[in-house]
């Protein structure tokens, strides 16, 4: 199958970055709600709340919602933008292969657990939280 | 005498018996102890669907890295398909949370009885498991615009390897984790 007209490489950067910014979306929003529980949880709560259930979700269903909105608006703007152009996509391709592997590294509870904290367990503390 | 079956025989009847067995890991627990068995076992079998279509769309990648003709078109069909699954799955997952986090729940008592198991694998899985849906869909929509440019050696091609590789992997994880938390305490 030919295309009368070439496309730009800057597509491929801008679903690089947009798929990449959307994952890290997810993994902000989540340190955000465990580093400051009481101020994030309101909000992911807000925001997760077109999803059914929510309520019994919680405020994964607002991490869902953010990662699903910066995907898709940042893939938009981006495609319009840097997808008009044509880029070199050796560093593209290599930047996004390691932030991909590094939010994999990040996300991964007993790193981010022991840079910030471990939660308080049930039955460690008298009448402790959940 | 010539063989009975050829090459393609043998590779229908070993894919059956493998897709048959590995959806018997899910639908074994309608027998199972699962308080909320709908969703937890429709859960289980779009994740253990989702995995076996991820590797049909795998294996379609090495043809289409080196340049068979129709291989792109075959891979961008199959791989839509499971970007379906992925979010049905996910819907599905979504569907389960509240049974898994609910008073009484499985996230309660590994709280307090196995607390790693939650805050570890969990904590982990529940956001891994997100990233196939737009890896697989980025995949999907440069196979469909950059087609002509499907080279061998290709840098696009490389690329939509790197993505349906990267699907794969976080399918897998989630898989996994999925079933080592339903072995280690049931929704």
């Amino acid at each position: 199958m030919r295309e009368d007209k070439q496309r730009k490489t800057g597509e491929i950067a801008a679903v690089l970055l947009s798929v990449w910014l959307g994952i890290a979306a997810i993994t902000v929003s989540h340190l955000w709600s465990y580093y400051n529980p009481i101020r994030a949880n309101q909000v992911l709560l807000k925001l997760g709340s077109w999803i059914p259930s929510w309520w019994g979700i919680g405020p994964y269903t607002g991490k869902e919602t953010i990662g699903l909105v910066v995907w898709l608006a940042t893939w938009a703007i981006f495609h319009w933008t840097i997808g008009r152009k044509d880029v070199n996509l050796k560093p593209w391709t290599i930047g996004f292969a390691i932030a991909f592997i590094a939010n994999m590294i990040i996300i991964w509870p007993t790193v981010y657990h022991s840079i910030l904290w471990w939660p308080a367990l049930p039955n460690t503390l008298p009448g402790g939280e959940g | 005498m010539r063989s009975l079956f050829n090459a393609r025989d043998f590779a229908i009847t070993q894919a059956s018996a493998a897709a048959l067995l590995f959806f018997s890991i899910p639908l074994l627990n309608i027998i199972g102890l699962s308080n909320h068995k709908l969703e937890s076992v429709l859960h289980g079998l779009g994740a253990t669907i989702t995995v076996i279509m991820s590797c049909q769309v795998i294996h379609l990648v090495y043809p289409m890295l080196r340049g068979k003709n129709g291989a792109a078109a075959k891979l961008e069909w199959v791989l839509w398909l499971t970007n379906l699954m992925v979010l049905i799955t996910i819907v599905l997952g979504n569907w389960l949370y509240p049974a898994y986090r609910g008073v009484d729940g499985a996230q309660q008592w590994l709280m307090y009885h196995k607390p790693e198991v939650h805050l570890i694998i969990m904590e982990y899985k529940e956001f891994v498991s997100l990233y196939p849906l737009p890896l697989g869909i980025a995949a999907a929509f440069l196979l469909r615009r950059f087609r002509y440019a499907l080279e061998p050696g290709s840098a696009v091609s490389g690329i939509i390897a790197l993505l349906i590789t990267l699907f794969w992997i976080c399918l897998l994880i989630g898989l996994a984790f999925g079933i080592g938390l339903a072995k280690l305490k049931m929704v």
